[in-house]
């Protein structure tokens, strides 16, 4: 999801301010960075293309709040439910990274292959606990799980590509 | 609590030796679940049956709190296994003529306690493991995830503070897999140390500690990754 559209979606949801929506971008996207200047230009498009408004806020509050229009929400609605940009998969590089130190004879892929193994359980580990800690909300909760099922997609395929290259050597 | 200490084993192999493991150290304190993983011929079993008490390291140490079993005799090491740990193997290993609740009263009658008090005790390990109901089929009626929770449950039975699980779910589907390794899991939360081998990453996951074997040796992953830091940010950002 392109920022634009994770912006427009995020608004339809409830209104927000920048900074706000930085960090449910980040939610969103399990961690992928977003500059909150970005997040501002973003709003300033939308706002010229009729998309979002500002909302009259609390006087006493100087962050400006951010609302969907009618057309915006249509938008929103239309980029949730277009499937055609569907993903290969995790936008992790877990697999090129592989597949690169297959292809280099003197690294050794075991080496490349445990690096991201390592990674990932520490990854799978952290949202076990964080699934622990606390009692999270539905969305919290289908998060984490949506977290889970990409690690664990790919420590499985790490275990394949283990079976693979010691059957092979 | 059970403590490893450069635990090596060689097998004779023709006329030279084939070095099953070599200097692995792992411990698993009160409460810790580790996860031991690698492939076939990695050394992971060999692992378990020397933890369990089943086998003696070449050389190295095996605590079991205070004592090296290692260098135990042989009478004693066997009755330390039984009242210390508990074994769970890949297809549970139950006695097809014993009932579930008397499979799991079992090391308690062999420690010398008495049937009722024995009996009461292995129901509340089977009540511990969500098959209390099952406590009076034979190991032939049951499924094979309820036959692996029967051998948790033997496992844990009494006092017994430590499991050692070598392949608990290498006989089971993988939502089975699953829900046996979080009732391993839940355990270790109660403050049972576990040790469980897997040659599955996924399953290892769930262990708040994963040892990687290969060729009888810990693998030492690579310094701190991208990786590392990007989960950090992300846990924190999440707490």
């Amino acid at each position: 999801m392109r920022v634009r559209e994770a912006v427009l979606a995020l608004l339809a949801r409830s209104p927000a301010h920048g900074y706000q929506l930085k960090l449910d971008y980040e939610r969103l996207t399990r961690d992928k960075p977003v500059n909150v200047g970005q997040i501002y230009q973003t709003l300033e498009r939308l706002q010229r293309d009729g998309l979002v408004e500002r909302e009259a806020g609390d006087p006493c509050d100087r962050r400006i709040s951010y609302r969907v229009t009618e057309a915006g929400r249509a938008g929103a609605y239309e980029c949730l439910l277009d499937a055609s940009q569907v993903d290969r998969g995790g936008n992790s590089d877990v697999a090129a990274k592989v597949l690169l130190a297959v292809e280099i004879a003197d690294l050794d892929t075991l080496r490349v292959l445990d690096a991201q193994r390592s990674a990932l359980l520490l990854r799978v580990q952290a949202a076990r606990r964080r699934s622990r800690g606390s009692v999270p909300s539905v969305v919290e909760r289908l998060g984490l799980e949506a977290d889970l099922a990409v690690s664990e997609a790919e420590l499985r395929w790490l275990d394949l590509c283990e079976q693979e290259l010691k059957g092979g050597a | 609590m059970l403590r490893l200490v450069r635990v090596t084993k060689r097998y004779p192999d023709g006329p030279g030796m084939i070095t099953a493991l070599d200097a692995v150290d792992v411990e698993v304190g009160d409460g810790a679940f580790v996860a031991v993983m690698g492939p076939s011929g990695s050394g992971k079993t060999t692992l378990a049956l020397i933890a369990a008490g089943v086998e003696s390291p070449t050389s190295g140490e095996v605590w079991i709190d205070e004592l090296d079993v290692a260098h135990a005799r042989k009478a004693k090491r066997a009755v330390l296994r039984r009242q210390k740990v508990g074994v769970v193997f890949q297809s549970g290993e139950l006695d097809p003529l014993l009932s579930a609740v008397e499979n799991v009263a079992l090391p308690l009658r062999l420690d010398g306690w008495r049937a009722a008090r024995a009996g009461a005790a292995a129901r509340e390990a089977l009540c511990r493991c969500a098959v209390e109901g099952l406590a009076s089929r034979f190991p032939g009626e049951l499924s094979g995830g309820q036959r692996q929770r029967v051998a948790v449950a033997r496992a844990v039975v009494g006092e017994r503070r430590l499991v050692v699980a070598d392949e608990p779910t290498a006989s089971v589907d993988t939502a089975t897999a699953r829900a046996i390794v979080e009732l391993l899991a839940s355990l270790a939360a109660d403050g049972v140390g576990v040790l469980m081998t897997t040659h599955d990453s996924r399953l290892a996951g769930f262990a708040d500690e994963v040892v990687v074997l290969r060729d009888g040796a810990r693998v030492q992953a690579a310094g701190p990754t991208v990786g590392h830091g990007r989960h950090d940010r992300w846990e924190e950002a999440n707490l």
